[in-house]
């Protein structure tokens, strides 16, 4: 069975202040989805929301995942039903390994969130797919034994957050502004991670305010956001479009 | 009855005490009338004692209900080198056969007095904590019912650890210890001390106080490792202290799980030229659990180094009082100083408080002091859980990551691992009772 997300009219305030006014969008696992935006026009808090935070909310409409609404779960609820949020801001938690973190994580997600109580893979099938994985994302073995994002640089947080998406294998993956704050090789790097995850497997949503990730990653679909709704939606040519007309011109044509 | 100054009597008549170890018992009981329960002004806003009475605990009953010095000779087939005391009572004792041929000595005080008088007799009356140090070790000085010695040879190193265990009796009663442990130079030694309780669930308080003195010949090294997880009915009192010679070196590490109301205070005096400590302290507190801990480490000569390293952890409406207090002394050139405290607080209604302070006498000195109170971030538990990890579990790696970098020094692997296992334990249970075997020191 093809997994999809499907968001269906959600309207979404922070502290009072309505952000996203009834915003719909369709992601089938397999597919690559690229969100484009001005600052301001919702794109995080729309990432946000899918994973559950708890300080966003949801006012009206509904977030479903083939078909069961999500909205009554816990963000570590979601992730055990497949969906994945690469951070804009990875979180860095000092005195946790990124080993015991992805250790822990790979064992909660094979949990399912169906109740049943799985055996926990062993450790070493746990170090086997870990080693594959870092092989794959051509990273150092010495990178799991580092706190979790401390003293790691704009790149490697980034890698961080592929090489965890790697490890869990959800259906659906929100990469929220994994290309801001890269330098064009760090971008590069990071870019071919995503590629190298991508597939018949994965539905991939990248958020970004900029089109330069696109030139290394070939979306299926490309929609424009503005003031928390999704304006407007097309082919990668739309991208190209952004590119060299700015969000201005989408402003206007509304 | 009342404990009293004939408590003191009776337990010494009891245990044939020479007149000079019941003189000092009299002499401490009258300072435990006389002091106040805080005598630094510096703290004692911060001090709370109230609703309890030490007074109310007997340390008697435990020393005529046995025949102290014949069943403290008792052995069993225990494996490696250690004591273990059950209700104030020693049950369980061994040394291996090289360690006596090599000369350690490791058994009650009264033995040793009989054995090497000219050894122990100096380290009483010599005093390294005084009876007037605080009210706690006047009481500990004026009502001990169990003392152990540990005596390591000069030169000898030895590898596998001393342990001494008290099991606490869910009675009002109270277990008064004391231990002495001197390293003579150069020689070497792991110390591990551990107290439980009989029930997780005891009927009544008790009265744990103990007093340790480490006596730190020139060149030696003592490694000395605590994990304190009574019920949490107990009331604990301890006091310890060590003197440094030159170029020695002690390593403090005190894990502090159980307990009603936890006073604690270590002082490392660093006497000899070149010589060092370090203290790691874990603290994690629930429900409510008050621990009032103090460290004072005094640089007397030159050269000398020391760092504390403090993590606590408070939950439910725990509350921690943290006093660090770092003196360099005028001879103390070149000395190296180090404090850190810091708190994470995982409900409103949980406290920490720090109080760092300085008094230095020289110049050419480093010292410098950190502390911190934070509640756990939300942010870190929303990241964890977006990978999966529930709650609970993701407030549980992250109050372990919080402890690591007080964890990641302790030096014997074992208490590590042993310290770990507590915290999550606690963490899952929230009780702590008599471990299975697997979680206990080893």
């Amino acid at each position: 069975m093809t997994s999809y997300l499907q968001i269906q009219d959600l309207h979404v305030s922070v502290e009072g202040k309505q952000i996203l006014k009834g915003l719909d969008l369709n992601i089938q696992q397999g597919e690559i989805h690229a969100l484009m935006g001005p600052n301001g026009s919702g794109k995080s808090t729309l990432a946000n929301t899918l994973m559950g935070h708890p300080r966003y909310m949801i006012e009206k409409g509904n977030i479903l995942l083939n078909g069961e609404s999500l909205l009554d779960l816990s963000a570590d609820k979601r992730a055990r039903k497949g969906l994945f949020l690469a951070f804009q801001y990875p979180v860095t938690v000092s005195g946790l390994s990124v080993s015991s973190f992805l250790r822990n994580a790979y064992n909660a997600v094979r949990q399912n969130g169906q109740g049943e109580k799985k055996k926990p893979p062993s450790y070493l099938e746990f170090k086997r797919v870990l080693n594959e994985k870092l092989k794959l994302l051509e990273m150092d073995e010495t990178f799991i034994n580092r706190y979790l994002n401390e003293g790691f640089s704009g790149g490697e947080k980034k890698r961080a957050e592929i090489l965890q998406l790697a490890m869990l294998k959800p259906s659906i993956a929100i990469l929220d502004e994994t290309d801001s704050g890269l330098d064009i090789d760090a971008l590069r790097v990071v870019a071919d991670g995503i590629n190298k995850l991508a597939g018949k497997e994965l539905g991939i949503a990248i958020i970004t305010h900029y089109q330069r990730i696109l030139r290394y990653i070939q979306p299926h679909h490309v929609h424009v956001m503005v003031d928390g709704r999704i304006v407007r939606s097309g082919g990668s040519e739309l991208a190209r479009d952004l590119e060299e007309k700015g969000y201005g011109w989408i402003k206007e044509n509304k | 009855m009342p404990v009293s100054i004939a408590t003191a009597r009776e337990i010494s008549r009891l245990c044939d005490e020479p007149s000079w170890l019941l003189e000092s018992r009299v002499q401490a009981s009258d300072l435990f009338d006389k002091l106040p329960i805080e005598k630094s002004s510096l703290y004692t806003r911060q001090t709370d004692l109230r609703g309890i009475n030490l007074l109310d605990f007997d340390p008697l009953g435990i020393v005529s209900e046995r025949s102290f010095k014949a069943e403290s000779e008792s052995t069993t087939t225990a494996s490696g080198n250690c004591i273990t005391i059950l209700a104030g009572k020693v049950t369980e004792q061994h040394l291996s056969q090289q360690l006596v041929n090599n000369g350690v000595f490791f058994g009650d005080l009264y033995s040793s007095l009989a054995q090497q008088p000219n050894l122990i007799k100096p380290v009483l009356v010599d005093k390294a904590i005084a009876p007037d140090d605080d009210k706690f070790a006047a009481y500990n000085q004026a009502f001990y019912n169990s003392a152990l010695v540990l005596h390591v040879p000069k030169g000898l190193v030895v590898n596998d650890p001393f342990r001494i265990r008290y099991f606490m009796d869910d009675s009002e009663k109270a277990v008064v210890s004391r231990i002495f442990v001197v390293a003579e130079p150069e020689s070497q030694m792991t110390l591990l001390l551990e107290e439980y309780s009989k029930s997780s669930t005891p009927a009544s308080n008790s009265l744990y106080s103990n007093s340790v003195e480490l006596h730190v010949g020139e060149g030696a090294r003592i490694w000395f490792q605590e994990l304190q997880n009574t019920d949490e009915r107990t009331i604990v009192l301890t006091n310890r202290k060590c003197r440094c010679r030159r170029d020695s070196h002690v390593s403090w590490t005190i894990g502090y799980m159980g307990g009603a109301y936890t006073k604690s205070r270590i002082d490392s005096d660093l006497l000899g030229e070149g010589s060092t400590s370090e203290e790691m302290e874990v603290v994690f507190g629930t429900r409510e659990q008050k621990f009032d801990l103090n460290s004072n480490v005094t640089h007397v000569a030159p050269h000398t180094k020391s760092e504390i390293i403090s993590r606590g952890v408070l939950r439910d409406t725990a509350r921690t009082i943290f006093k660090g207090m770092l003196r360099i002394g005028k001879d103390a050139r070149g000395a190296d100083s180090f404090l850190a405290e810091h708190a994470m607080l995982l409900n409103p209604q949980a406290r920490a408080d720090s109080i760092p302070a300085l008094e230095i006498a020289t110049n050419e000195v480093k010292a410098s002091h950190s502390a911190s109170v934070a509640q756990i971030e939300e942010e870190q538990i929303f990241y964890l859980m977006s990978r999966g990890i529930p709650e609970n579990e993701a407030e549980k790696l992250i109050i372990l990551a919080f402890l690591e970098p007080a964890v990641r020094r302790i030096p014997v692997e074992e208490v590590k691992t042993a310290l770990v296992d507590l915290v999550e334990k606690k963490w899952t249970s929230n009780t702590n009772s008599l471990p299975e075997e697997n979680t206990r020191m080893k």
